[in-house]
C-alpha cells in the first residue's frame, strides 16, 4: 500500500477564527486524499501549543523561524511532501527557503490579496502619492516572484489571479470556496407576510452599505424586515439608527460562531450580496452567499463576472447593479413573488453550487493536482 | 577541622530553596540537609512580598498561557494552596481575592471570549463579566470617569473568579517551609544565615565542597542551587551553562494612597514579552491600598536594593557577540523595542508617574497622576535567560542539571507559584541519584489528592 502524503497547511489566521473553509476543505474532504496538518497563529499565547495531533498553535513571534519551532516541537518538518502557505508572503519566503533542507513542495494560497486590495481601494479615492504607486509595484513584483518560485499557486478565482498578480506563470490551481454537503439545512419558510432579508458580513464605509439601505427605505415598511449580522453591531446601529421610523424593519445580530449565523439565515428568506464594484468583491464570490445557500436561502447578488458564470439571474438568484434604484426596483420585485418561488429559486442555487462549488469535489482536485506536481 | 557533611545542600533561603529543603525533610529519608542563606533571614530578594504581587499563577487568568501549560500550573499552584491550607495559613499569608483578566479593545475582548470557552474545563469555576457586571464588581475599570457617569469607550470583557485563592505571602510562606522542615523530621536539618557561597568544588570522591565567603566549608552528596540570578553564576564558576546568560530585570511598582481595586486587575499579555503585563492588585502587605506595575527595566546587577553584585552581573551576562546578537534581534522589534525604552522612562523621575499613568489608565481610564506614587523599596530582580545556542531570550524557568549531584535553577516568575513542583521535580532526581526513598503516598495526599 502506497505511504499517504502528508500536507502541511499554515494559515496566517488566529487559532480561534471560525474557520468556515478550512474546516471542511482541509479537515474532511482533503484528508481523504492527505494527512493534512494545521499550523494557526496566536498573538496572546507564548508557547507552541498541539491543539490535537494534526492542529497547532504557533506564537506569532515565531513566525520568521516557524519551521525550526516546529521541529523543536516534535513536529518533524522533512515528514511533509507539500507545504502549503496562506496569504502570508513572508512565511512563502521562509518555507522556500527551507525547501532545499526538508525535501517538500511548496503551494502559496491566496484568500485575498490583502495588501492589494487596500492600497487599490485608496487609489480609487484618490488618496496614494507616487510613491505609494511605486511601493505597490515594488512589493507586487517581489511577491510575484516569490509565487513563481513555489510549485503551485491556489488563488481564490481565476479573475482574482488576472486581476492582482498577473505576471505569475507558476502552475495554478482554483481554490474556491464552496459549500459543505454535510452542512446543508433544508428552506424553512416562515408564515409571517413579510419577506425577510438577511445581510451577513463586515460593515464599512468601502461596502456602501447605506446604498442598500437607502433602497430599503424606499419601500413599503409593512412588507420587508432586515437582519444584519455583523462584527460592529454598534456601527450597524448607527447606520440604520439614520432612517427614522423604520425601527421596527430592522434586527441587529453579532452571530459569533458558523452554526449561529445558520441559525440566523434560517430565520430568513432571502440573502443580500450587494457590494460595489471594487476588484476585490468583483474576483471572487463572498463567502456569505455560499452561507446563505447552505440553507437553501436565495440570494440578491451584485452583477458581477464571478457570480454570473455561477447563477443565472431569477433562475438561482438575482442580479443586480450597484445602484439605489436597480436595487429598489429588484427588491420590489422580489417581495412581489411568492414565498414558494423564492423557496424554489432557493433549492435551485444550493443544488447549483453543489454541482460546481462543492468543497468534496474541490478537495479531490486539489489532491489530485497535488498528487501531479 | 573537618567540614560538616550533608547528604544535600541547597543554596538560597528563597521560596525554591525552602521548599526543596521541606520535601526532602518529609518526604524522604535523606539524613542530614541544609540550606545556606546569604542574609539574615529567609526570602530577603525576589520571594520577599515587596518584590512582586504575591500571586498565585494557576494558569486561568494569564493569558499567555496555554491550555498545556495551564495543566502543569494549575498541577503546582494547587500544591501552594494545599500546602497552605494544611497547616492552617490561610487568611494568614493565603488570601483569597477577586481577580481578572481584563480585555480592552474588540481585538481582546474577542480573544477573552474565546479563551474562557476554551479554559473553563480546566477551570470550572472562571466566570465571563461584561460591562455590566464589570461596573459591580470592578466600577474603576469600566468608568472613564471619576464620577463614574461615563463608561468608557472601548468594549471591555474579564474573565474571572471571586472564589478562589489568589495570593500568597511568599515570604512568609518560605519561613513556614522551612519550620515544618524541621519539625518534620528527625535528621539534621540545619539552615545557616548571613552565608554567601563563595565557590563550589566537585571532589575526588564525587561530592561537593561549597565554601561561604566567611571561610566555612561543607560538603554535600548532592547540591542545589535555587539562587536566583546567582544559580547561573555558580554554574558559570564550575563551567556549566556556559551557554546561557543572564539579563536580570527589575520590576517597580506604583501605589495608590487609598483602596482602589477590588481584586487583582491583570491585563492581556504581549506574547512577544517574557514578563507579565502590566497589573493591579490589592497589596497584602500594605493594607488597603493597590499596587500597579511591574515595570521592567534591564538593571546592571543581580540583586536590587543590596549593595554590589555589579561585577557579578557582567560575569553571569556573560557577553559576546552571541548575546549583542540576540539584543540586535530582540530591539529589531518595534513592540520590544518602544516596551523598553517606554519602561527605562518609568524611572526617570519627574516624568515617570506621568508615564506610568497613561499606560495603567489602560486598566483604570480615569487614574491620576496625583493618586499613585512611586513604591519605594518595592520591587525585584527577575532573571531572565539568554540561551546562546538557540540565540534568543527564554521565557520562564531555567534548570541545570548536569546529572553529577549538581542542580542549577533560575526561577523568575512563576517560579514561586512552581517552588513545590520545581521541588518535587529535583527530589526525584536527587532521591534517584543518592538512592533515597521516598514517601509518595504521603506526599500526594498532602499536596496533590483532590
Amino acid at each position: 500500500m502506497p505511504t499517504r502524503k502528508k500536507l502541511l497547511y499554515i494559515t496566517d489566521q488566529d487559532e480561534y477564527t471560525d474557520h468556515s473553509f478550512i474546516t471542511p476543505l482541509f479537515e474532511t474532504y482533503l484528508k481523504k486524499h492527505l494527512t493534512v496538518d494545521i499550523v494557526y497563529f496566536t498573538e496572546f499565547k507564548s508557547d507552541f501549543e498541539r491543539k490535537d495531533a494534526h492542529r497547532f498553535t504557533m506564537p506569532t513571534r515565531y513566525k520568521d523561524i516557524l519551521l525550526d519551532e516546529l521541529n523543536r516541537n516534535d513536529v518533524p518538518v522533512d515528514t511533509y511532501d507539500y507545504v502549503m502557505v496562506r496569504n502570508d508572503i513572508t512565511i512563502m519566503k521562509h518555507v522556500l527557503d527551507e525547501k532545499d533542507t526538508y525535501h517538500y513542495k511548496t503551494a502559496f494560497r491566496l484568500s485575498m490579496p490583502k495588501r492589494r486590495v487596500q492600497i487599490r481601494c485608496y487609489m480609487a479615492e484618490g488618496e496614494t502619492a507616487f510613491l505609494d504607486k511605486m511601493t505597490d509595484k515594488f512589493k507586487t513584483y517581489n511577491e510575484t516572484k516569490i509565487i513563481n518560485a513555489c510549485d503551485v499557486f491556489l488563488p481564490t478565482s481565476p479573475s482574482m489571479h488576472k486581476e492582482f498578480f498577473p505576471n505569475v506563470t507558476t502552475k495554478t490551481i482554483i481554490c474556491s470556496p464552496g459549500i459543505d454537503p454535510k452542512m446543508l439545512h433544508p428552506n424553512i419558510q416562515h408564515r409571517s407576510e413579510e419577506k425577510r432579508f438577511i445581510y451577513s458580513g463586515t460593515l464599512d464605509k468601502v461596502r456602501e452599505f447605506r446604498t442598500v439601505l437607502d433602497a430599503f427605505s424606499k419601500l413599503d415598511p409593512d412588507t420587508w424586515k432586515l437582519i444584519i449580522s455583523t462584527r460592529d453591531p454598534q456601527y450597524a446601529a448607527e447606520l440604520v439608527g439614520q432612517y427614522n421610523g423604520l425601527e421596527d424593519n430592522f434586527e441587529i445580530h453579532d452571530a459569533q460562531t458558523k452554526d449561529e449565523l445558520l441559525d440566523l439565515i434560517a430565520k430568513a428568506d432571502i440573502g443580500v450580496a450587494l457590494l460595489p464594484d471594487f476588484p476585490i468583491y468583483s474576483t471572487s464570490t463572498p463567502v456569505k452567499i455560499f452561507d446563505y445557500y447552505t440553507s437553501a436561502i436565495p440570494c440578491i447578488m451584485t452583477n458581477a463576472k464571478h457570480t454570473n458564470t455561477v447563477f443565472t439571474d431569477r433562475h438561482d438568484a438575482w442580479f443586480c447593479e450597484f445602484d439605489q434604484d436597480a436595487i429598489q426596483e429588484k427588491l420590489e420585485y422580489i417581495i412581489s413573488l411568492s414565498k414558494d418561488t423564492i423557496t424554489e429559486v432557493g433549492i435551485k442555487g444550493q443544488q447549483r453550487l453543489l454541482d460546481i462549488k462543492n468543497y468534496e469535489k474541490i478537495a479531490e482536485d486539489i489532491a489530485m493536482k497535488l498528487e501531479a506536481l | 577541622m573537618k567540614p560538616k557533611h550533608y547528604d544535600v545542600l541547597i543554596v538560597g533561603g528563597g521560596i525554591s530553596g525552602t521548599a526543596l529543603f521541606y520535601e526532602l525533610a518529609k518526604y524522604t529519608n535523606a539524613r542530614s540537609l541544609c540550606l545556606l542563606e546569604k542574609y539574615e533571614s529567609l526570602s530577603p530578594l525576589n520571594s520577599k512580598g515587596t518584590s512582586n504581587s504575591q500571586t498565585i499563577h494557576i494558569g486561568d487568568i494569564e493569558t499567555n498561557y496555554t491550555l498545556e501549560k495551564a495543566k502543569v500550573t494549575k498541577r503546582t499552584a494547587k500544591m501552594v494552596e494545599r500546602f497552605c491550607l494544611q497547616y492552617g495559613l490561610e487568611d494568614k499569608i493565603m488570601f483569597s481575592h477577586q481577580k481578572m483578566a481584563l480585555g480592552v479593545g474588540e481585538k481582546e475582548v474577542r480573544f477573552i471570549e474565546n479563551r474562557y470557552h476554551e479554559f473553563k474545563e480546566l477551570f470550572p469555576y472562571l466566570e465571563l463579566w461584561d460591562v455590566e457586571k464589570l461596573k459591580a464588581l470592578e466600577p474603576k475599570v469600566v468608568y472613564a470617569d471619576k464620577a463614574q457617569t461615563k463608561v468608557r469607550s472601548e468594549p471591555i470583557i474579564a474573565m474571572g473568579t471571586a472564589t478562589q485563592y489568589t495570593t500568597v505571602d511568599f515570604g512568609a510562606m518560605s519561613e513556614a517551609l522551612a519550620d515544618e522542615a524541621q519539625k518534620a523530621s528527625d535528621a539534621t536539618t540545619d539552615i545557616f544565615y548571613q552565608s554567601q557561597v563563595d565557590k563550589i568544588e566537585e571532589l575526588k570522591d564525587k561530592t561537593f565542597r561549597v565554601v561561604t565567603t566567611k571561610g566555612d566549608e561543607y560538603t554535600a552528596n548532592f547540591v542545589v542551587v535555587d539562587a536566583g540570578a546567582h544559580s547561573l553564576f555558580l554554574a558559570h564558576q564550575m563551567g556549566y551553562g556556559t551557554h546561557m546568560g543572564c539579563l536580570p530585570m527589575a520590576g517597580s511598582f506604583y501605589m495608590t494612597d487609598a483602596h482602589f481595586l477590588n481584586g487583582k486587575v491583570y491585563m492581556v499579555q504581549n506574547n512577544k514579552l517574557p514578563f507579565a503585563a502590566l497589573h493591579g492588585d490589592p497589596d497584602i502587605l500594605a493594607e488597603g491600598k493597590t499596587r500597579f506595575g511591574p515595570t521592567a527595566l534591564m538593571l546592571p546587577k543581580l540583586e536590587r536594593f543590596k549593595p554590589g553584585t555589579y561585577l557579578d552581573f557582567l560575569k553571569t551576562l556573560n557577553f559576546d557577540t552571541k548575546i549583542i546578537k540576540i539584543f540586535w534581534d530582540l530591539l529589531k522589534d518595534s513592540d520590544i523595542r518602544n516596551y523598553v525604552f517606554k519602561n527605562f522612562l518609568f524611572e526617570v523621575p519627574l516624568i515617570n508617574k506621568k508615564l506610568f499613568v497613561q499606560d495603567a489608565r489602560k486598566i483604570v481610564p480615569s487614574l491620576s497622576v496625583d493618586e499613585i506614587t512611586y513604591a519605594q523599596g518595592f520591587g525585584g530582580v527577575r532573571p531572565q535567560v539568554l540561551d546562546k545556542e538557540k540565540e534568543k531570550l527564554m521565557l520562564g524557568e531555567a534548570s541545570i542539571n548536569p546529572g553529577n549531584g549538581l542542580i542549577f535553577n533560575m526561577t523568575p516568575s512563576p517560579g514561586a507559584t512552581s517552588c513545590l513542583g520545581n521541588a518535587e521535580r529535583d527530589l526525584h532526581v536527587i532521591v534517584d541519584f543518592l538512592d533515597l526513598t521516598f514517601d509518595e503516598a504521603q506526599f500526594t495526599k498532602d499536596l496533590i489528592e483532590e
